[in-house]
């Protein structure tokens, strides 16, 4: 089920919290919100979610009208607040029954619903504990299961994953690529935050970079994604060597690795120039090749700047090019603090 | 909302604190009801020369469930404080925001439970005079009159605790504003007050008590109670709405 948002903005007690913002997230698409803390993330998930009103702008879930018909398309969500909405007193069977009955489902469908989500995200030995006496872990996995009990459409994760230990983790994310699959009927359209780059790549297909309440970046992820290569050589060519290269854009030196050791990096299209390609000559041309990566992704470099402070290198030509709501929007940053954070490129 | 009413009611009758509480209530409510009940005997030989008998409903249960109401301004706060605030302060508030209910359906949902929780006090006050059934025949609509009044009573400060307890995100602040507010309500009741300042001692709750425990149905004392509760749950659920709008 689709999500469209457009031209949210949110006041607190008059003071700009997020926005104005337009935001369009096709039916079973999985988005990656990425910011610094107080960027905006959890208000917009909690406006997509309807925990908050908007102070101007309007929200559709599936073409539903979040602020006309609140409580049909509230029946359509779930979510996981940035904090597990949990009552410490209940157990975690009757919290789940609690919150399918919130969510309009009663009866034998009710503990079904209960079974399928204690199965889907591994509670089903701790039915009969207290809440309060869980660990944080669990807690987190009672938050996602609380989000998906009623089989939603649309379901809004915030943060699933923050303060967690490795394992635990990895789980949640396996949990979250089961609800986007579809785990129960057809896939769901999954909007998470997170302040980890890494998770946002191997979970989303499309990533949505916010500071200050206003979005930086909004890139698909599932397309190419590396636009540079990160190469060191132990008997470098001649940079106008490296420039000829097929599918080589752009060639920058970056500080050196080691001793006697080239750094470069190259812009290159993926297309001409995969990675393999590029060393495969590297080895034929015996220049010693020591070290091959993708370089920093325009995503990355964004990123980089915003929780440093940085400015953004804006790159004009990309985003336009792409078209529909696959294609980049980039804005300038808010207010910079230094420039001296931007990168090498 | 009766999912809130079931996870609330769940939380009150539930829980060990509200049963020892309610089990320590009854036994001062008893220690009162004993001494009155005494009393009583002592002065009924005085009123054998008179005309006029006033009756034990009136002589005993009536003080009784004004003692009743005097405790409940302990009580009340101890069970309204964490209705919202508490929501507020572990984050479960703005969750339910997000699920298929109405600001006015938590709020009215929350406070249903509030009011069973609040009859059974009155009903545990209204038990230790109908043990007197056994021993003499009670004035049975005086009694249902006055335990009336009593839950009215009991339920206009819960609905005004409630409204305190969506103020705040910490439960016992909540409960501090409550009692206070409740003390200086309390103080409107005294005697000076009401041949200084009329007006402010027709608001006093106990004013509208005592004719109910009097074994008068006052029209115009129940409207008082019930609009109280109206006014106080539509500010409770007005304070509430203001803060998902983000205007409070």
């Amino acid at each position: 089920m689709s999500i469209a948002a457009t031209g949210l903005l949110r006041l607190r007690a008059g003071r700009r919290v997020l926005g104005p913002l337009s935001l369009e997230i096709p039916a079973g698409e999985v988005l990656g919100l990425l910011g610094p803390n107080g960027a905006g993330k959890s208000t917009l998930l909690a406006l997509l979610a309807g925990a908050l009103a908007p102070t101007a702008g309007e929200i559709q879930i599936g073409g539903v009208d979040l602020a006309l018909a609140p409580i049909e398309a509230r029946r359509l969500l779930g979510y996981l607040p940035e904090h597990p909405p949990l009552y410490p007193d209940m157990t975690v069977d009757g919290y789940l029954r609690f919150v399918a009955g919130l969510r309009g489902l009663g009866g034998a469908r009710r503990r079904g619903a209960v079974d399928r989500a204690k199965q889907l995200c591994g509670l089903t030995e701790v039915g009969r504990r207290v809440l309060g006496h869980l660990s944080k872990g669990y807690q987190q996995r009672i938050g996602i299961a609380q989000a998906i009990v009623h089989g939603p459409a649309v379901v809004l994760l915030d943060e699933p994953t923050v303060a967690l230990d490795p394992p635990t983790a990895h789980a949640i994310r396996e949990v979250i690529r089961e609800i986007a699959r579809g785990a129960g009927g057809s896939g769901a359209t999954v909007v998470i935050s997170s302040h980890y780059l890494d998770e946002v790549e191997s979970l989303c297909q499309r990533a949505l970079i916010l500071a200050d309440g206003t979005p930086l970046l909004d890139t698909r992820l599932d397309l190419a994604t590396t636009e540079s290569l990160d190469i060191a050589l132990a008997r470098p060519p001649a940079l106008e060597v490296l420039a000829a290269l097929p599918g080589v854009s752009a060639v920058a030196v970056l500080p050196p690795a080691g001793h006697g050791v080239g750094a470069f990096r190259l812009g290159v299209d993926p297309a001409l120039l995969p990675a393999e390609r590029l060393a495969a000559l590297a080895v034929a041309a015996d220049w010693g090749l020591t070290g091959l990566r993708p370089g920093r992704t325009r995503m990355e470099e964004t990123l980089f700047a915003v929780v440093c402070g940085g400015a953004v290198a804006v790159d004009e030509q990309d985003g336009a090019g792409e078209g529909g709501e696959g294609g980049a929007q980039v804005r300038p940053p808010p207010p910079p603090g230094s420039g001296d954070e931007r990168e090498a490129a | 909302m009766g999912e809130i009413l079931r996870r609330e009611l769940g939380a009150y009758f539930g829980s060990a604190a509200f049963w020892i509480g309610l089990a320590i209530f009854q036994l001062l409510l008893a220690f009162l009801f004993l001494s009155t009940l005494e009393y009583y005997g002592r002065i009924q030989l005085a009123f054998g020369r008179m005309d006029y008998l006033p009756g034990v409903t009136g002589m005993v249960a009536a003080p009784l469930f004004e003692h009743t109401a005097l405790f409940s301004f302990f009580l009340v706060p101890l069970l309204t404080m964490r209705l919202l605030a508490e929501e507020r302060r572990v984050g479960t508030l703005r969750f339910l925001f997000s699920t298929p209910v109405s600001v006015a359906g938590i709020c009215l949902g929350k406070y249903l439970a509030l009011a069973a929780a609040l009859l059974a006090l009155a009903g545990m006050a209204l038990l230790i005079p109908l043990t007197l059934l056994a021993a003499t025949p009670l004035d049975l609509p005086h009694l249902a009159c006055a335990f009336l009044g009593l839950w009215l009573f009991l339920l206009a400060l819960g609905a005004f605790g409630l409204f305190c307890s969506a103020l705040t995100a910490l439960p016992v602040a909540s409960a501090t504003i409550t009692y206070v507010s409740l003390l200086l309500l309390w103080i409107l009741d005294r005697a000076d007050v009401a041949d200084e300042d009329p007006l402010a001692h027709y608001l006093s709750p106990f004013v509208h008590l005592r004719v109910l425990l009097r074994g008068v149905l006052g029209t115009v004392d129940v409207v008082y109670f019930l609009l109280a509760v109206v006014v106080f749950l539509t500010l409770a659920v007005w304070r509430v709405g203001g803060e998902r709008r983000g205007v409070l």
